[in-house]
């Protein structure tokens, strides 16, 4: 059985215009340990989809369709029951790290926090183990920094912390939200180093939402490409990367500069991201596809073998 | 003679001790920076946050004022203009921003904000602005109902095409870019890259391209300047740069970009930040994470110099 099976889930949010479906009909599988990439541009539904999977979604939003972790149906859950799962269960990193920790809490009071708030630990050995979590997540000098607050620490340390707070209450499933993207590129490789190696010791499964299709390869098993409130494709991931069959992650592939040695123009996918105020009709990507005829025009497709298209690459 | 060509720039602001404090201390942004550019080509200007590209191109702009060197445009002094020479010239070098929302006036239209330079400098009669305006949006790729439309209508890369079809307006011999595509989502960017590279061969302007994508800056530039803390630590064709980096931070920041293709690896990266601007270390500003630095590095600082092949490294080791 997977770890989190996620069946038909559908998020909208109400608007003075009508309901906006930011993600409308996904289902993916993820096994124990294992990491799933969740790629796509702004306004695909990949951060509205992990809001879901941690109970976090706005009062306002509906959501439908099943998310079962470990054969637990989540979205039926009290607000008090997602209390017991998140931390312990299903754990979570954002991009913006200064945006999730309490600027008048210092570093180990964060972290003593939650780790008595989900084992019954004193407080001396919840210290000891808080110093452990910062020595593990590669902060240096772990003791003194405990008294640190979050605006003394760079972004890059910050997001050590975070990842630190996420992983101490020994989550099954950690939901990692564009975890790098606010980070330089040299301390961008640190933390995708960091996170590889805590999944290595750890062993938890993690769902890794990015748009940098090169730090999704460097992470992820298996690779879900989002579009416009769907999933377009989903397969392994050096599959998906080296033979793209729907046309958008095709096109998505070529458009990244510096692949490639210079060579001429840059293939690009012509129009821009739809709104999910807007979509088209059928097959969402079909007024920017080159191999879009008739009938994407009007029928929406559905996944056949990890492909949602009419016209998909044939597979090698 | 250069289209651009700076020498020894320094850019520094004060920063108080503190509420009560009488003591004030500068933070050295830019420490001794050359670059030259010519026309019809890109130089890409790269580095991590707070490495002073982007305050390199605000003094090259004259948007903060420099506190020494030289910048020369086409053969003006930039340096000494004032007044009115100083906003007639203006013209000739354009910049082109990161997030074009913030840098339209949310009240005007896109008609509006782009015809803005046309009446500043001059450049046609009220009654010909329409006309110019539109052709102008025609090139970058916009249709002519977009004239009326306020910036807030538009999608990311729409206003970028509009902050572009602004610059272009004045008809510039050289473009300052700030990370033009950072915002874009990448099937977007893409439609952007080459619009600028086609505007560019048309019209034979200059570009400064400053950004931190090591894939962007290598598809788009000619030559690359890479920045560490203040100055540049290399300079060379860009895609030599890429493929045969000589500094050790630029091996370090080329390494650490996750490049598709490379495959499911975990690379190992040295531990270390870039230190803070206010207390540079002493010698060559890399040396506390360079792996290869010797005692020289911790008191010495490294020159710029050529090499062979018009390549330009500050290390004492290459």
């Amino acid at each position: 059985m997977s770890l989190l099976s996620v069946r038909d889930l559908r998020v909208s949010f109400g608007s003075p215009s009508g309901p906006v479906h930011a993600v409308d009909g996904i289902s993916f599988r993820l096994g124990e340990g294992e990491v799933l990439g969740l790629v796509g541009e702004s306004g695909c539904g990949k951060s509205a989809t992990a809001t879901a999977l941690c109970g976090l979604l706005p009062a306002g939003a509906r959501t439908s369709g099943s998310i079962s972790l470990s054969g637990q149906e989540l979205t039926v859950l009290p607000e008090d029951a997602w209390r017991r799962i998140r931390g312990r269960r299903v754990s979570m990193v954002f991009q913006d790290p200064m945006s999730s920790l309490n600027p008048l809490m210092s570093v180990g009071d964060h972290l003593v926090e939650t780790l008595r708030a989900h084992g019954d630990l004193p407080a001396r050995e919840a210290r000891a183990e808080a110093v452990q979590w910062l020595r593990r997540v590669g902060i240096p000098d772990p003791a003194a920094r405990m008294s640190s607050f979050p605006h003394e620490l760079s972004g890059g340390m910050r997001q050590r912390v975070m990842i630190a707070l996420a992983l101490c209450p020994g989550p099954d499933l950690l939901l990692a939200d564009e975890p790098t993207t606010a980070l330089d590129v040299t301390i961008q490789a640190q933390i995708l180093d960091l996170l590889a190696r805590l999944r290595d010791e750890l062993g938890m499964a993690m769902l890794f939402i990015t748009h940098d299709l090169g730090v999704v390869e460097r992470v992820a098993d298996r690779i879900a490409v989002m579009y416009a409130g769907g999933i377009a494709e989903e397969g392994p991931a050096a599959a998906v990367l080296a033979r793209p069959r729907h046309p958008y992650s095709r096109g998505l592939l070529a458009s990244v500069p510096g692949f490639h040695p210079r060579a001429g123009r840059l293939p690009s996918i012509p129009g821009s991201v739809p709104s999910p105020r807007d979509w088209p009709s059928g097959c969402r990507f079909h007024p920017r596809c080159p191999v879009a005829d008739g009938i994407c025009t009007t029928a929406a497709p559905t996944a056949a073998d990890g492909v949602a298209c009419h016209h998909p690459e044939a597979t090698a | 003679m250069s289209l651009l060509q700076v020498r020894d720039l320094a850019v520094r602001f004060p920063v108080s001790g503190g509420l009560l404090s009488r003591r004030r201390s500068w933070l050295q942004a830019v420490d001794g920076v050359d670059l030259d550019v010519e026309s019809g080509t890109t130089l890409g200007l790269v580095g991590e946050s707070g490495c002073g590209k982007s305050t390199t191109a605000k003094a090259i702009l004259r948007l903060v004022e420099p506190a020494r060197g030289a910048v020369r445009v086409d053969g003006t002094d930039v340096l000494a203009l004032s007044g009115g020479d100083l906003r007639r010239f203006r013209r000739r070098m354009q910049p082109v921003l990161q997030d074009p929302i913030s840098s339209l006036d949310p009240r005007r239209t896109a008609f509006q904000a782009v015809a803005e330079g046309l009446e500043v400098h001059r450049l046609c009669t009220p009654a010909q602005a329409r006309g110019r305006v539109q052709a102008l949006f025609e090139r970058v790729g916009l249709a002519p109902e977009h004239l009326d439309r306020l910036p807030h209508e538009f999608s990311g890369g729409q206003r970028q095409r509009i902050g572009i079809a602004r610059a272009l307006a004045v008809e510039p011999a050289l473009l300052v870019l700030d990370e033009p595509v950072s915002a874009l989502d990448v099937s977007v960017q893409a439609q952007v890259l080459n619009l600028l590279e086609d505007l560019r061969d048309e019209r034979g302007m200059g570009y400064l391209f400053v950004a931190h994508d090591m894939g962007v800056v290598r598809h788009f530039c000619d030559r690359i300047a890479v920045m560490y803390l203040g100055r540049i630590v290399e300079e060379g064709p860009a895609e030599e740069v890429c493929s045969a980096p000589s500094h050790p931070y630029t091996e370090l920041l080329i390494r650490s970009v996750p490049a598709l293709g490379s495959g499911r690896t975990t690379i190992s990266v040295p531990s270390g930040e870039m230190p803070s601007p206010l207390s540079p270390p002493a010698g060559c500003a890399f040396h506390p994470r360079c792996p290869e630095a010797t005692a020289r590095c911790a008191v010495e600082r490294p020159a710029l110099r050529s090499r062979d092949a018009g390549r330009q490294v500050a290390c004492h080791l290459r």
